[in-house]
């Protein structure tokens, strides 16, 4: 009988859930989602499926606890890259190996500049400079002169307007691709 | 990383954890040594490589780790320092065993 044909013989699924919100990186919760289910196995055959539940509620939230305060400490849990990939490589829908590694590359760092608390911060600079370019047309074109005052005052606003969007991409898209990313989604 | 080198190309978390038990009779908690395992690996002194998932693990791979290079330089560092200090005691502590 194999553990997937009785749910009794698989570990609690929380723990899972878990774990998922706790590892953000992929990698290093799949090896450990699996030496957890491994073990979990062991101790069934060794200690009962009620003792080896309580060993996997022990172990996971032990690996959690630790990750959550390594994780707020000094940002560890992220694995470097493998030494060497015996596993086969997944099947990839890029034409070209290279260009498809480079454009994901060129994403996860398009990614990372969105998600970092700077590009927020350059992002409400550009509102600021917009609001003052914006202020400093209107002042500078001649009031009497209708066409250059409505010119002056279309470049500013949609200067402003410009860097209103790209503030508001940033404030609402980019935590919520950060927070994915760290949830490892 | 002594565990690691013993256990050669065997060496992924529950078996370290497994040989520490079995060898030096110390339980180590998950959290501790995955936490030591990312620090190590972090430090450049272990790399690691996955291996096919199997069914027992329901599609997980399964991560070896191995000592790199400076991380037996640092072995080695440690061992000298440790063999120097532990020089002129076995009168206080005795033979080792």
């Amino acid at each position: 009988m194999t553990h997937a044909s009785n749910p009794l013989l698989e570990p609690p699924r929380w723990t899972q859930a878990l774990l998922l919100h706790a590892l953000p990186d992929e990698s290093l919760r799949d090896a450990i989602l699996g030496d957890l289910h491994e073990e979990f196995l062991h101790d069934v055959a060794d200690v009962g499926v009620r003792r080896a539940r309580v060993r996997h509620v022990s172990r996971a939230t032990g690996i959690a606890a630790r990750a959550v305060f390594d994780s707020a400490v000094c940002q560890s849990w992220v694995s470097t890259e493998p030494a060497a990939e015996v596993r086969p490589a997944a099947v990839s829908g890029a034409a070209h190996p290279a260009f498809g590694d480079s454009l994901l590359v060129v994403l996860r760092r398009v990614r990372a500049i969105f998600g970092a608390a700077s590009f927020s911060i350059l992002a409400l600079f550009a509102v600021v400079v917009g609001v003052v370019v914006n202020t400093m047309l209107f002042s500078a074109a001649e009031p009497r002169s209708p066409r250059a005052s409505s010119a002056a005052g279309i470049g500013g606003v949609a200067l402003l307007l410009a860097s209103v969007a790209l503030a508001a991409i940033v404030l609402c898209v980019g935590p919520r691709w950060r927070r994915k990313r760290l949830r490892g989604a | 990383m002594l565990a690691i080198l013993q256990l050669g190309d065997d060496a992924y978390a529950p078996n370290i954890a497994r040989h520490l038990d079995a060898t030096i009779d110390r339980s180590v908690s998950r959290g501790a040594l995955y936490s030591c395992l990312n620090q190590l690996e972090r430090k450049g002194l272990l790399r690691w490589r996955v291996d096919e998932p199997t069914p027992e693990r329901v599609g997980h791979a399964r991560r070896f780790y191995q000592v790199s290079a400076r991380g037996v330089r640092a072995l080695r560092i440690a061992r000298d320092s440790q063999l120097m200090l532990w020089r002129g005691l076995e009168g206080i502590l005795g033979a080792a065993k």
